[in-house]
């Protein structure tokens, strides 16, 4: 089970600490408990645990950056794995695997440093009230970020995240059955050319344009802000994993079909990148290979719209051959709004009816 | 209705029980002489023109001798107001409050009753140490008596008037600054909180507090003098966003606790405010009480304000110095957000 | 300052209803003794063995409403005001049906209702409260006089002074009667005071000081006879010595180490229960008197009594501890 290497948060009133150095290296194995990192706060610099044994991959972070609290730098995982299933967001909805702190050098004598020391108790601070109201409404407290005393969860981060998350709803999923005799003639020719694109390119095409043209509609304006990124599902050699295809609305189709082609071997080997995971606006699934016709994507994050792409089915008759897919799309209802969520099913699913359109 | 100073309001509170008990009279220093101040602070001021020397008693100074025989007179059918000049002079008497009248009615088996009154000036007012300190903290430590503690006209007269007619030992704090006495024995930055008094017969109930200021974000608690710097710091912080909700208990012994952990349980947030110095104090008994019975509604650290732990300073600058100020008060509001 | 002995005309009535008092209270110790060793009594005991004639003589000149304040070694004060018997005993005992309802205990007992303050064992502290209580006599007009009973190691507290002094001011009617046993719990008298008689000090504050013998009971209900018609009359306090001795240890766990046995032979020759029974016609060991006989019978039934009925009652509820913390009407 790979576990997720976190900024601790300190309990002070900043949420971001310097990253004074690491004590492992990428790659090497550690044992849960040992000093794995140094950050340093306004008042302290401490040493943080590590949380799980196993190898340390994916090092996000070195010395001398400013990190984000609660936010992961790395991961660890266990003998034979390579990748963690899934990644995560930490705003919301994720329970870091909590960082330990083992030791706490205060230059002065602050009360916020007792705040430190009870973090080293891999305590996380909230006040009974707070905790109270949030049992009360079964909301899992613990990764809320506290604004009270000493960094502590008070009562107004509870209702405020109440406020944020209406009721956890279920994820709404929306199917349509597309006529992709026009996508598949388009792929044929195009590999005729000399590519060896995928349906998988070409659907990371068609929804850069589809995602373009509804900005701000379909998830937080803030996924964009890095680029257009859009995850793919993978295979690892006993999973699947999303890996980011970045800045997909920039790329060339030949570019795309090189990019994806490096994404598929490098999640074979267990090399894959998965940093950007949280950046990406949607995400696409395709389980045709594995003679699936229509499922419910669920991986790998809530906030943004997951489309399934089904198996593609020759339809024989006398006028030709046609051929036809099942296309999902499932979304948090609570993140994105309904009408949203079908105008993109609709720009997709004609967007691959017509496939031309994704050269406008 | 009449609009009267604090001391006034005593004063009018002992010649009505005066008047209405014949087994009521005063004793203590200075205050019947003819031409003298009527106590230090001139509560009993006339009261020995219309009652005569015997009802208003001047003492030896002898402390203890005020003390005890207040009590006995209080066990055998009168019911004595001792004048304390100032409330350090306590611990000269602490055997007898301590000992003597606090478990007279205990040790007894409920047999015995000492039903007296003693009243007490606290609060630093530029004398030093032995004429400074407030102490409340020691008596309410002392089961079997009662003590309160008004800050306005009215409660101190409607106080004064129940304690008299208490069955038990009452001792009654009362802050120099707080008086409004006048002529030569006021006082520098007094407060003079003048309040309307009624002319007819009232009382106010032992054991009842009382909310000086609404507010739905944070609790103060304050006694005597702190009630009012509380009411000013609440101000600050309303500027601020924050509305502090300031309760004076008046009776610190027995403590209306169900009013201040309603408030606590409505804001979930403490502060005490408190002229005794800090440790092991009262400010420490009202946190663990709220601590104890309304821990799941707080939001946020108890914090304590009161006089640093050393004894009384004279000078001006270090007496402000050693005083819960209104800056502290918000300082401590504002740490709880 | 003035030395009196014992020699109003006391008839023989009289007499055999001090030896009543007398011996009532020097059986009532013994029998306390016997019965601490016997596991009955859970405190110590400040016994009053030896000076039973004081609280005896001074009570004997007072009226049932007079009011007395006794000390840590107060069995023979409630005694001689009239505090009975078995409420005496049931406290000591700690049962319910105590005089203090088993919170006050040996060093507390009392009752106003015959006007015997609850004991007040802080050494010195009574006073200022018999003094307080002599005001309130004053001002109510009640005619009725307060006797504090301290010893002469409770004249060195302030509290006495304060006491004396006020008393002395407003014309009190209040008799402070040392009890001069010559010892503090182990220290004797003149290393702790430089004077001579603890009555010399009465003049300081301005009221007669009065020395008795204080193994005389005759004589010390004289002395007290004359100060309480002084204190009835208005004409204010009495400082009374009574020269006596405590045949037993400070307290239980005493064994009297820093004095001599020739001293307290000294001092039981002058034993007021002999001296009482010699007076009667009686000898000293046996009772060979038919009146002193019936009193000594008396005596016996009275504690034999008091010693089933404490034996008997009830403790109490461990709860009740909680209650009487303030007074509570009934």
């Amino acid at each position: 089970m790979a576990v997720d290497v976190m900024v601790p948060p300190l309990g002070t009133t900043v949420d971001t600490l310097t990253l004074i150095a690491w004590y492992r290296n990428e790659g090497d194995t550690v044992v849960k408990g040992d000093p794995l990192f140094c950050v340093e706060t306004d008042k302290a610099t401490l040493d943080v645990e590590a949380p799980g044994s196993g190898r340390l991959i994916r090092i996000s972070a070195k010395a001398g950056d400013v990190v984000q609290t609660l936010t992961r730098i790395a991961v660890i995982v266990g003998e034979g794995e390579t990748t963690p299933a899934a990644d995560t967001k930490l705003t919301t909805l994720h329970q870091p695997a909590a960082a330990r702190i083992t030791s706490a050098v205060a230059p002065t004598l602050a009360p916020k440093v007792r705040a430190i020391t009870d973090q080293s108790r891999n305590r996380i601070l909230i006040s009974p009230r707070a905790k109270r109201f949030a049992q009360d409404r079964n909301l899992e407290w613990k990764t809320l970020r506290g604004t009270g005393p000493e960094g502590a969860i008070v009562e107004r981060d509870v209702r405020d995240a109440l406020k944020e998350e209406p009721a956890a709803q279920s994820p709404v999923t929306l199917t349509s059955e597309v006529d992709a005799t026009e996508l598949m003639l388009l792929l044929e020719r195009i590999n005729h050319l000399g590519t060896a694109a995928t349906i998988d390119d070409l659907m990371l095409m068609i929804l850069a344009q589809a995602l373009s043209e509804a900005r701000g509609t379909n998830c937080p304006d803030e996924a964009y802000d890095s680029g257009l990124h859009i995850g793919l599902t993978v295979e690892t050699k006993e999973d699947f994993v999303v890996a980011p295809v970045l800045n997909v609305d920039t790329l060339s189709l030949r570019t795309i079909v090189a990019e994806t082609a490096r994404i598929r071997d490098a999640a074979l080997i267990g090399n894959i990148d998965t940093a950007d995971v949280n950046q990406i606006a949607a995400c696409i699934t395709n389980l045709g290979s594995f003679c699936v016709d229509t499922f419910t994507p669920t991986m790998p994050v809530s906030q943004c719209p997951l489309i399934g792409i089904g198996r593609i089915k020759r339809h024989t008759s006398a006028q030709g051959d046609s051929f036809s897919l099942w296309l999902s799309l499932t979304y948090d209802p609570s993140k994105i709004r309904a009408l949203a969520a079908a105008k993109l099913v609709q720009t997709v699913v004609t967007t691959i009816e017509n496939p031309l359109r994704a050269l406008l | 209705m009449a609009l009267m100073t604090i001391a006034e309001a005593l004063r009018e509170g002992i010649r009505e029980e005066m008047r209405r008990d014949p087994t009521v009279f005063c004793l203590g220093e200075d205050i019947g002489i003819s031409g003298g101040f009527g106590g230090a602070f001139t509560v009993t001021l006339g009261l020995s023109d219309e009652f005569g020397h015997d009802r208003i008693l001047d003492t030896p100074i002898s402390e203890i001798g005020i003390a005890g025989v207040a009590i006995g007179a209080a066990m055998t059918g009168m019911r004595p107001i001792a004048d304390v000049q100032y409330g350090d002079f306590l611990f000269c008497m602490m055997d007898q409050l301590a000992n003597q009248a606090a478990k007279m009615t205990y040790m007894s088996g409920g047999t015995v009753k000492v039903p007296l009154v003693m009243r007490a000036p606290v609060g630093s007012t530029r004398r030093g140490s032995q004429h400074a300190q407030s102490l409340e903290a020691f008596f309410t430590h002392i089961p079997g008596l009662k003590v309160l503690a008004p800050s306005t006209a009215y409660d101190a007269k409607g106080l004064l008037k129940s304690a008299v007619r208490d069955e038990n030992p009452v001792l009654i704090f009362e802050h120099k600054l707080l008086y409004g006495s006048k002529g030569g024995r006021s006082e520098k930055g007094a407060l003079s909180p003048i309040g309307e008094v009624p002319d007819e017969d009232y009382t106010v109930p032992i054991g009842k507090g009382a909310i000086r200021r609404a507010g739905k974000d944070v609790t103060i608690v304050g006694k005597l003098m702190t009630v009012y710097r509380a009411l000013e710091a609440a101000e600050i912080l309303a500027a601020e966003g924050i509305e502090a909700e300031v309760i004076d208990p008046r009776t610190l012994v027995p403590l209306d606790k169900e009013l201040i952990l309603d408030s606590v349980r409505k804001t979930g947030r403490l502060v005490v405010v408190e002229e005794d110095n800090l440790t092991h104090g009262w400010g420490a008994e009202i946190a663990a009480i709220v601590a104890e019975e309304a821990f799941f509604y707080l939001d946020a650290p108890i914090k304590r304000v009161a006089s640093l732990d050393t004894p009384p300073p004279f000078a001006p600058p270090m007496e402000a110095y050693y005083l819960p100020s209104i800056e502290r008060i918000v300082t401590a509001v504002r740490a709880q957000f | 300052m003035a030395s009196t002995k014992g020699q109003s005309a006391c008839s023989r009535q009289e007499l055999l209803a001090f030896y009543h008092d007398v011996l009532l209270i020097r059986r009532f110790e013994e029998q306390c003794n016997a019965l601490f060793l016997q596991g009955k009594i859970p405190s110590t005991l400040h016994l009053y063995i030896g000076q039973e004639a004081v609280a005896v003589g001074v009570c004997a000149a007072l009226r049932p409403d007079d009011y007395v304040l006794g000390t840590h070694r107060p069995h023979g004060h409630a005694i001689a005001k009239g505090v009975s018997s078995r409420s005496i005993m049931a406290e000591l005992f700690g049962k319910v049906t105590g005089c203090c309802k088993a919170k006050g205990g040996s060093m507390h007992v009392g009752d106003m209702s015959v006007g015997m303050f609850p004991a007040i064992a802080i050494v010195g502290a009574n006073a200022p409260i018999a003094t307080g209580a002599a005001l309130s006599a004053k001002m109510r007009g009640s005619g009725q006089v307060v006797v504090a009973f301290f010893g002469e190691g409770g004249s060195n507290e302030g509290a006495v002074h304060e006491a004396m002094n006020m008393a002395a001011i407003w014309q009190l009617p209040v008799l402070f009667v040392c009890e001069n046993n010559l010892y503090g719990a182990s220290t004797p008298v003149s290393q702790i005071t430089a004077i001579q008689n603890v009555a010399d000090r009465a003049a300081a504050y301005g009221m007669p000081g009065v020395i008795v013998d204080g193994n005389d009971v005759v004589a010390v209900r004289d002395a007290a006879r004359q100060a309480v018609e002084r204190a009835r009359a208005g004409e204010g306090p009495t400082l009374i010595e009574c020269k006596t001795y405590r045949f037993c240890g400070h307290s239980r766990s005493d064994a009297c180490g820093y004095r001599t046995r020739e001293e307290e032979a000294e001092w039981r020759d002058k034993d007021p229960v002999t001296r009482l029974k010699l007076a009667l016609g009686g000898q000293a060991d046996t009772s060979n008197d038919d009146d002193v006989a019936r009193v000594e019978a008396e005596v016996e039934a009275i504690l034999e009594d008091a010693i089933r009925f404490a034996d008997e009652s009830p403790e109490p509820a461990p709860e009740d501890a909680l209650l009487h913390v303030f007074w509570e009407d009934k």
